[in-house]
């Protein structure tokens, strides 16, 4: 059960992209009402549904709306991938992100580990911030693509 | 060809999903596409996986490099211990220097003055002299 509302909570995190205050509110809420689940039903579906309120609730806040339809999460939660899949894509990372060019991994620190904005990024690369999200937008798909090249490699398909 | 201009035009709009930047309308329009595709659903988690476990790797750099582990940025931290050796090797001889000149300012005066006299301090005793003792008396 630990390990299920764990893997949940990630996955809600990957279908709902939220600031880290509404990630915690959504975990704390999520952790509130875990007695109201019902036993046999969808765990994920019902985790990213109240993930999905927190998530509506902070964007009327900040007034935008770019979240996924209540189906569109459905049928994502039904399709989810194994938790030994993700572990498997974990591990081919690591090579990949070492095959970058030095530059986009500065770009993808810069985002994920000191958290900083594309227009942030830009003043301090000298780069215009169109720019930025679309080097990132590329290593992110160069990311992908080398994974899944590396998983056909070992498992052969 | 007009395949890979629409996967790309896809994973654009995923990626621009997944940062938060994706309008009203083009958040509609993927859910529909989300909805009736499986295909669409493989490439959202093959990318939202990435965000997710690029974060994670990037984070747990940064906790190692906090908790003074691990630098987060190698090229830098070979700099900055080959330096911070050198210092503290300095350091380390200078206070040494420093320790050994403080013992040995103390210690010479020490040597040139005259030494207690050792011999009556173990002999004088805690016993009272004038005191006659029970065996003396018997």
């Amino acid at each position: 059960m630990k390990m299920l509302f764990g893997h949940s909570f990630e996955l809600c995190s990957l279908l709902y992209p939220m600031p880290m205050m509404s990630l915690q509110e959504t975990f704390l809420t999520v952790s509130r009402k875990a007695s109201s689940f019902e036993i046999g039903t969808n765990f994920t579906a019902w985790a990213c549904g109240i993930a999905r309120l927190k998530v509506l609730e902070n964007f009327r806040q900040t007034k935008r709306a770019n979240v996924l339809s209540e189906k569109a999460i459905i049928a994502l939660t039904e399709d989810v991938p194994s938790p030994e899949s993700f572990k498997e894509r974990e591990q081919a990372l690591e090579k990949c992100i070492a095959k970058l060019p030095s530059k986009l991994r500065d770009l993808l620190w810069r985002r994920y580990s000191r958290r900083q904005t594309s227009d942030e990024m830009a003043e301090a690369l000298g780069m215009t911030s169109n720019a930025v999200r679309v080097a990132l937008s590329r290593s992110r798909v160069g990311l992908r693509d080398c994974i899944n090249l590396q998983l056909k490699e070992t498992t052969g398909i | 060809m007009k395949m890979e201009k629409k996967q790309r035009e896809l994973d654009d709009v995923l990626n621009k999903y997944l940062e938060g930047s994706l309008t009203e309308v083009d958040a509609r329009a993927l859910s529909t596409q989300i909805e009736e595709s499986p295909e669409v659903r493989k490439r959202y988690w093959e990318l939202a996986s990435i965000h997710g476990m690029v974060e994670q790797s990037m984070q747990s750099v940064l906790l190692q490099a906090t908790t003074g582990r691990e630098s987060a940025e190698p090229e830098i931290r070979t700099r900055v211990s080959g330096l911070s050796r050198i210092k503290t090797g300095i350091a380390g001889l200078a206070i040494g220097v420093f320790s050994a000149s403080v013992v040995w300012a103390f210690k010479l005066p020490q040597d040139n003055q005259p030494q207690p006299k050792i011999q009556e301090i173990v002999s004088e005793g805690f016993e009272n002299r004038n005191r006659i003792s029970i065996e003396d008396s018997l």
